[in-house]
């Protein structure tokens, strides 16, 4: 008996992660090298496998787990900004005032360092802090709520409120984080040029390589014994219970996981973006998060890759040309996505290679009903 | 242990209905089956979900083995304690496989146990022998949700046996079941007495299944109006007075109805 009755069709996975592996991790540095792949789009890419990392945590935790967390960007943003800092700090003094701090704290009058920038001179600091400031942040928050059973739209709701409550006070100027200019105007990591291509090669691949790890990781998750559990909460976290489960305890675990692999994402995303700014941190784009995971289709990890490249290609493509539309472009594509194909891209590719017969579409028939004489004691 | 259940004085009430009225009941360790009948209202699956955390008491109180007050504890600490219900509906995991339902129901629950937990540490062979009793082992790999309803319900049976418990409590296990698969629960049932030392509580309105168990020496209790009517062998049971005319009355009504 295989544990998990699935295996064929984990050994294709396998295979899939391969060559995915291969094509982006290899072949695409090595094709910009040659030449045949533009530094443009090889930074492109970078900036959609970073963002690709942020759905795989949205897929655990909400694919998988059926948590609806409606503020992942904060996690992201978290990450983000942690490693702006670093960037910042390794190059103010060579900004146009040579003082000591970022130029835009010069702008508000700042001109000692403050306190909570100092640790982030330090690359160690503000590559983990970037993953286990955001994880801890949703830990905390899972623990004052999953405990509590605040569960379902309650807990959608208040993850959007604290999004928008964080999106506020980072724009304030007072808070010394940029305001609503973000962070930006970045100049090296650990001194090599972030304009020179030959970074921005190596952050690419840095970015496709710890997505592969991710990915493994969190396949390795959702096979385990701990990924059948959180499936289970997503069904029936009431029945979970009663099998003697805590599945606080679960929740919070994913919810911290999906933390902060944001968090990562934003550490990858930042230094190939150039900038980070509260637009990117607030409610929109935490929404924004959802829907490529709905798009690519929720529950499988490859819909999370699928639907944060595509989406995100998608729209460097469009706001090219019609910036204005985007959003309703954006909109129309979720609504046809959930009601065509529940399932996402991944559902509807396999509807296409009838893998889907596999699973029987048809409900077994209703119990006959009870005879209701027969439900009392008979004379 | 003098008492594996002792229930005293227990009243449940949903905002002034009173569920459960100063309800009694003690279960003996060495006792294996329990039936609980009662027409419908009686409080028979109120009383499980007291036993189980999901209903909060007004007063009384439930001692497990002599001294784990039962009241008060979260649902998957009772589980954890050895008190296991199955609910009246098949509530199996539809997108798991059997298998996987029954990696859920087996081994370690709490977070860190689970999260450590390797392949070889899953009790594969335990729930194979517990799959092979209840006649599911050929379908190990088919997701749950494919099953018949009478494949679901053994299914449950089986996720709650592979975990060895102490108080089984079944919420009419064989609702909506053919003649057949009443007749393999049965069977299933008298497997079980045999070969585990559990005490199962079964609630179920199925006379003739009713009458099958309790052919076996086992004892009845008929709750009526949430409290305990009459206790004791079927026949006694039965020929009770009380029970006739609390019953026979209801029997009318529902004969009008």
């Amino acid at each position: 008996m295989s544990p998990d009755g699935r295996g064929s069709a984990w050994t294709t996975d396998r295979l899939a992660v391969g060559v995915f592996a291969i094509v982006f991790v290899v072949a695409l540095p090595i094709a910009n090298i040659a030449g045949l792949v533009s530094d443009y789009y090889l930074n492109l890419f970078g900036k959609y496998l970073a963002l690709a990392i942020l759905a795989l945590g949205m897929d655990l935790l909400w694919g998988y787990a059926g948590i609806l967390s409606l503020g992942q960007a904060i996690f992201f943003g978290i990450g983000a900004y942690a490693i702006g800092m670093f960037m910042m700090l390794e190059g103010s003094g060579k900004g146009v005032y040579g003082e000591p701090v970022p130029d835009f704290m010069i702008w508000n009058q700042v001109y000692q360092l403050p306190w909570f920038w100092k640790p982030f001179r330090y690359l160690p600091v503000a590559v983990a802090g970037a993953v286990l400031l955001p994880a801890l942040l949703a830990v905390l928050i899972g623990l004052l709520t999953f405990r509590r059973k605040l569960r379902g739209t309650y807990f959608a709701i208040l993850t959007q409120a604290i999004a928008f409550a964080v999106w506020l006070t980072i724009n304030r100027n007072e808070m010394k984080l940029g305001g609503t200019n973000g962070l930006t105007d970045f100049k090296s990591v650990l001194g090599f040029s972030l304009s020179g291509p030959a970074t921005q090669r190596a952050l690419y691949v840095v970015t496709a390589a710890v997505l592969m790890i991710a990915f493994a990781l969190s396949r390795r998750l959702v096979r385990s014994k701990t990924g059948l559990v959180l499936q289970a909460i997503r069904d029936n976290e009431r029945r979970l219970e009663f099998l003697g489960y805590n599945t606080a305890s679960f929740k919070i675990f994913v919810f911290g996981v999906a933390g902060g692999l944001a968090g990562l994402a934003g550490l990858l995303y930042a230094p190939q973006v150039g900038i980070i700014t509260p637009s990117q941190v607030g409610v929109l784009p935490s929404l924004e998060i959802v829907i490529w995971v709905a798009f690519g289709g929720r529950g499988t990890l490859w819909g999370a890759l699928l639907g944060a490249v595509s989406i995100n290609w998608l729209r460097s493509v469009l706001t090219g040309s019609y910036p204005r539309i985007w959003p309703i472009i954006l909109g129309v594509l979720f609504v046809a996505v959930i009601m065509l194909f529940p399932r996402g891209l991944v559902g509807f590719g396999a509807r296409l290679g009838g893998l889907a017969a596999r699973r029987p579409l048809v409900e077994p028939p209703m119990p006959a009903a009870v005879d209701v004489k027969q439900r009392v004691l008979e004379p | 242990m003098k008492t594996l259940l002792y229930v005293d004085g227990l009243t449940v009430s949903f905002d002034g209905f009173v569920a459960l009225r100063n309800l009694n009941l003690l279960v003996e360790p060495g006792e294996r089956i329990r039936l609980l009948i009662g027409p419908n209202g009686a409080g028979k699956t109120t009383l499980f979900d007291a036993l189980t955390g999901q209903v909060t008491p007004v007063s009384g109180r439930v001692l497990f083995q002599d001294h784990v007050n039962l009241l008060g504890l979260t649902e998957h600490a009772i589980a954890n304690r050895g008190v296991i219900r199955k609910f009246q509906t098949p509530s199996v995991f539809p997108d798991h496989t059997v298998f996987e339902n029954m990696v859920l129901s087996s081994g370690h629950k709490r977070f860190l146990a689970t999260v450590t937990a390797r392949a070889a540490s899953l009790e594969t062979d335990r729930i194979a022998e517990v799959l092979e009793q209840v006649g599911l082992r050929a379908h190990a790999a088919l997701p749950a949700g494919t099953l018949s309803h009478g494949q679901k319900q053994w299914l449950e049976i089986a996720m709650l046996l592979v975990q060895s418990p102490t108080l089984l409590l079944l919420d009419e296990p064989v609702a909506g079941m053919t003649r057949a698969e009443k007749d393999r629960t049965v069977a299933l049932l008298d497997a079980i007495v045999e070969q585990s030392t559990c005490t199962i509580m079964l609630i179920e309105h199925d006379m003739q299944f009713v009458r099958q168990i309790a052919g076996r020496g086992h004892q009845v209790t008929v709750l009526h109006e949430g409290a305990v009517l009459s206790e004791g062998s079927i026949d006694r049971v039965q020929a009770d007075e009380r029970v006739i005319e609390a019953y026979l009355g209801r029997g009318k009504v529902t004969a009008e109805a």
